[in-house]
């Protein structure tokens, strides 16, 4: 199993969390990305699914491994919220949403503003219009993702979880700009990704999302 | 699940040969038919039967009683059944618009909710397959007969519970009710079995509610965080040196893997004849089936307590309970059932007094350590790990009360 080998000495970890309406492909996101696999009618997520996988960039100087460790949450609004518990100390946030439904992109645009009022600042979103293999029952335009993508600075890709397109392009992009933006660091200099202990008074982040990095 | 089993003895058996004696599950099949049908079912005696498993045409009978939805007096189901049938059709219509054929429209917002997790639930299973899936606006728009019985169900829940609303999760726990209620058997789907579904997740509902309510989540008495504190202190009370392992070292939280497992009692974990079988046990308890369903959870822990104490950190222990491996079922609930006996559900009254600061003496693991040199995890799990060897090795004696073993727990 990919998500259960353990860390190397010089992969660096990177905690993902993956937000947006019930039923737009998280998990099946998370699923093709690290299991290279999908599955239809994909039961719905209670609380959250972790998975991992490293990914080496080779075309850094130096090539660097990242382990990315995915917190693949509930959609429902009713577990809404528990997303802090997720969110808090991530790296990176994937917001995503179906392009085959309009609704979808209203609750992305407002896990977008509670992003920016909770989350660390430092965390980078990436919009994620899925389904992009349904042409024919689309309902969110290229241009609307992109729009709001460039509105709100986030990085933006349509994906199709079922047939894989743009999946593994998002993540090594994602893994790029963490590192550009020193969101994680190579080297010595790991407390540059401590900057996730910047938690609001009575958070109740678990103390996992700090120590972990330390001894994986 | 085949049940009963087929007999050990061949056709070669000796005509002249008296009746074989009966294996002990065929035994066990007959005493929990005769059970059931007493006129006076004898409550404490069929939940006895139910913990060693159901056969799954008594299934619907047993969970109904040992729920309280049916009484004990036999004779008074035909009428009850009738009444419910009747009363669940007239809810149903009073909050749902339907089609002629009975299926609920599609019109409103809510409706989306619960029908998006419509193809979504048990969707390995024949009983709920659908041939063609129309997906408009994201939303699916053609279901098969069972599925529409799930829709009708989901949405009266949805409108009747209107402090929960649709809660993702009460799928599961509907889907499996309506499975076990028609053995298995889409053919076998009625009105009936529906109002008998939708009036037992009722009563679980009263049991189990408040883990589905959003309100309630950082609720300091009850709801989901609560019982998840609650189950954090019960595994560290029952095996120190595994919640250590899981929770400390490799900061493993109870949120991480216990939610799941407790909101949907089990049904994301095993294979739907294993979640029967598991629920047999839980709904023996009645209305203590939360609490029995927090032993489960340990006993699940402590029947892969090799395994766990043998990986490191979170990226190795979490995938491992999030897609936990299949074990032995009955294995599981003898552990859990061990450790009912030995601390029983007063512990949890304990354990819940401690963290709501109400309790007059804690329990703590340190008083723990006082009064026991020997923690109590070791000596539970020794007694367990004694069993598990034991159980291979076919020689069940050695677990007659009173018979501890003290070595460390080997489970080879």
């Amino acid at each position: 199993m990919a998500s259960a080998s353990p860390t190397r000495a010089k992969d660096i970890p990177a905690k993902i969390v993956v937000l947006g309406e019930s039923a737009v492909g998280k998990s099946s996101l998370a699923l093709r990305f690290v299991r290279r696999d999908f599955i239809p009618n994909q039961e719905a997520t209670i609380g959250a699914s972790f998975l991992s996988r490293s990914v080496s960039l080779v075309d850094e100087s130096p090539p660097v491994t990242i382990k990315f460790e995915i917190w693949d949450t509930a959609g429902q609004e009713r577990y809404r919220a528990l997303a802090p518990m997720y969110y808090r100390g991530a790296a990176g946030a994937l917001v995503v949403y179906d392009i085959t439904s309009a609704d979808s992109l209203r609750k992305a645009e407002s896990w977008i503003g509670e992003l920016r009022r909770n989350a660390d600042p430092q965390t980078v979103v990436v919009l994620v219009g899925n389904k992009c293999d349904l042409e024919s029952m689309r309902q969110v335009s290229i241009q609307q993702g992109q729009d709001l993508a460039e509105k709100e600075e986030l990085l933006f890709y349509e994906t199709s979880a079922k047939d894989g397109t743009n999946v593994d392009a998002l993540f090594t992009n994602l893994g790029k700009t963490l590192l550009s933006r020193g969101v994680i660091a190579s080297g010595v200099d790991r407390r540059s990704t401590m900057s996730r202990n910047l938690q609001p008074p009575g958070s109740r982040t678990p103390k996992s999302e700090q120590q972990k990095r330390c001894d994986c | 699940m085949q049940f009963p089993p087929p007999s050990l003895f061949d056709d070669g058996e000796p005509k002249w040969a008296a009746e074989p004696a009966p294996s002990p599950a065929t035994a066990r099949a007959e005493a929990a038919e005769k059970a059931i049908h007493e006129p006076l079912i004898n409550l404490k005696a069929i939940c006895k039967l139910a913990r060693k498993g159901i056969p799954d045409k008594l299934r619907a009978d047993y969970w109904k009683t040992m729920i309280g939805y049916y009484p004990p007096t036999r004779e008074s189901w035909p009428e009850i059944r009738l009444r419910k049938e009747h009363e669940y059709m007239e809810l149903v219509r009073s909050v749902c618009s339907l089609n002629e054929d009975n299926t609920v429209t599609s019109v409103a917002r809510d409706v989306h909710r619960v029908d998006v997790d419509i193809p979504r639930t048990l969707p390995t299973m024949h009983f709920f397959a659908c041939d063609e899936s129309v997906v408009v606006d994201g939303v699916p728009t053609t279901f098969s007969p069972t599925q529409e019985s799930l829709r009708r169900i989901l949405h009266t829940l949805a409108r009747v519970n209107k402090g929960f609303g649709y809660v993702q999760g009460m799928n599961e726990l509907v889907g499996h009710l309506l499975f076990a209620f028609a053995e298995g058997k889409a053919g076998n789907v009625t009105l009936q079995i529906e109002a008998d579904v939708f009036f037992c997740f009722q009563a679980m509902l009263s049991i189990l509610g408040d883990n589905f309510c959003r309100s309630l989540d950082f609720d300091r008495e009850t709801g989901v965080m609560s019982t998840l504190r609650t189950y954090d202190k019960l595994f560290e009370y029952c095996d120190p040196e595994l919640h250590d392992h899981i929770t400390n070292v490799a900061m493993v939280k109870p949120e991480f893997y216990a939610f799941r497992w407790i909101t949907l009692l089990l049904t994301q974990e095993f294979l739907v004849p294993e979640v029967l079988r598991i629920w047999d046990y839980l709904f023996s308890f009645g209305p203590k089936m939360s609490s029995a369903l927090l032993y489960c959870a340990i006993a699940m822990l402590i029947h892969q307590r090799d395994e766990l104490l043998g990986l490191e950190g979170m990226t190795m222990i979490l995938p491992f309970l999030q897609q936990f491996p299949p074990i032995d079922i009955d294995e599981m609930l003898e552990i859990a059932q061990k450790l009912l006996d030995e601390y029983g559900l007063d512990t949890i009254r304990q354990v819940k007094a401690d963290i709501e600061g109400t309790s007059e003496s804690p329990l703590s693991p340190k008083q723990q350590q006082v009064t026991s040199p020997v923690s109590r995890g070791a000596a539970i799990t020794g007694k367990i790990g004694g069993f598990m060897s034991a159980m291979r090795a076919g020689a069940q004696g050695i677990f007659n009360k009173g018979v501890s073993s003290s070595a460390p727990a080997s489970d080879e």
